[in-house]
């Protein structure tokens, strides 16, 4: 079952955040810095093992490839970050084009077919507004999601206030 | 040989709103521009024209990256990408480089 999403049509007063991080790769970096940081509180302290129980390489934050095989890197925010949050758990962020009237985002969990675990998958435009529930969405992973099912009822109430199902 | 243990391997997927269909290689060889284009046009036509056309701006993104994967000689696993349709909540077309190298120029 994937799970819930959100996209607030009542709300039109937030602002865009890293709004042209898909055009200058400054931008970019500093972007993926604030999920790093944002991210960090909420991490187990055994997530070097797990990524490497998992065979991947040395660097837990950075899950999935996402530079070409003639090493140039994508910059397109698909993923914009990922990383191990816990030793069966995973993240992964889509941060798409910031171009929406009203806040979007969605989010579900999936089984990872690459090994054991499962991850939290989060879409995204950033702004002052998303970035709130995305924080509750990761900590709420990171920390008391014993598995998907809470997970989705999480997502569900988190959403719940201003979906538009 | 099972599939786990061929050496390229991936898949494309067509997801969300109930819908769950893929499309999966698994080979010696890496996978090339033209099978991989092959391969989401196949998983493209198992949709329903509804369910196609929902997806149609996220399957001219992912054709676009595996294009522009071939230009830069492809890419490695681990790759997931997921190219969602705009305001839903979940619909949307995935691609997932397991293991391997896959999009690869046809010169390669």
């Amino acid at each position: 079952m994937k799970n819930t999403a959100v996209l607030d049509k009542n709300t039109t007063q937030f602002k865009f955040l890293f709004q042209n991080f898909l055009e200058d790769k400054r931008i970019y970096v500093f972007n993926q810095n604030y999920w790093k940081k944002t991210v960090k509180p909420f991490l187990q302290k055994n997530i070097k093992p797990a990524a490497a129980e998992n065979n991947i390489a040395e660097d837990p934050h950075n899950i999935y490839n996402t530079a070409f095989a003639d090493g140039q890197k994508m910059y397109d925010g698909n993923p914009i970050f990922s990383t191990f949050v816990s030793q069966n758990k995973t993240l992964r962020i889509v941060q798409e084009e910031p171009e929406s009237e009203h806040p979007a985002i969605t989010a579900w969990t999936e089984k990872s077919d690459f090994d054991n675990r499962k991850e939290l998958v989060i879409v995204l435009e950033l702004s002052d507004l998303t970035k709130k529930i995305a924080a509750r969405l990761i900590e709420h992973w990171a920390k008391d999601a014993t598995d998907e099912k809470s997970m989705a009822a999480f997502i569900d109430s988190v959403f719940s206030q201003n979906t538009d199902k | 040989m099972s599939s786990e243990k061929l050496k390229h391997r991936g898949r494309f997927q067509a997801q969300g709103g109930g819908l769950e269909e893929s499309e999966n290689w698994a080979q010696e060889e890496p996978l090339s521009l033209k099978s991989a284009l092959s391969l989401l046009l196949k998983l493209k036509n198992k949709l329903s024209p509804t369910e196609r056309t929902e997806r149609e701006k996220s399957f001219i993104k992912a054709d676009k990256f595996i294009k522009t994967a071939a230009t830069n000689g492809g890419v490695f696993a681990r790759i997931s990408r997921t190219f969602l349709v705009k305001g839903s909540r979940d619909k949307r077309v995935d691609i997932e480089v397991l293991s391997g190298k896959a999009f690869t120029p046809e010169n390669d």
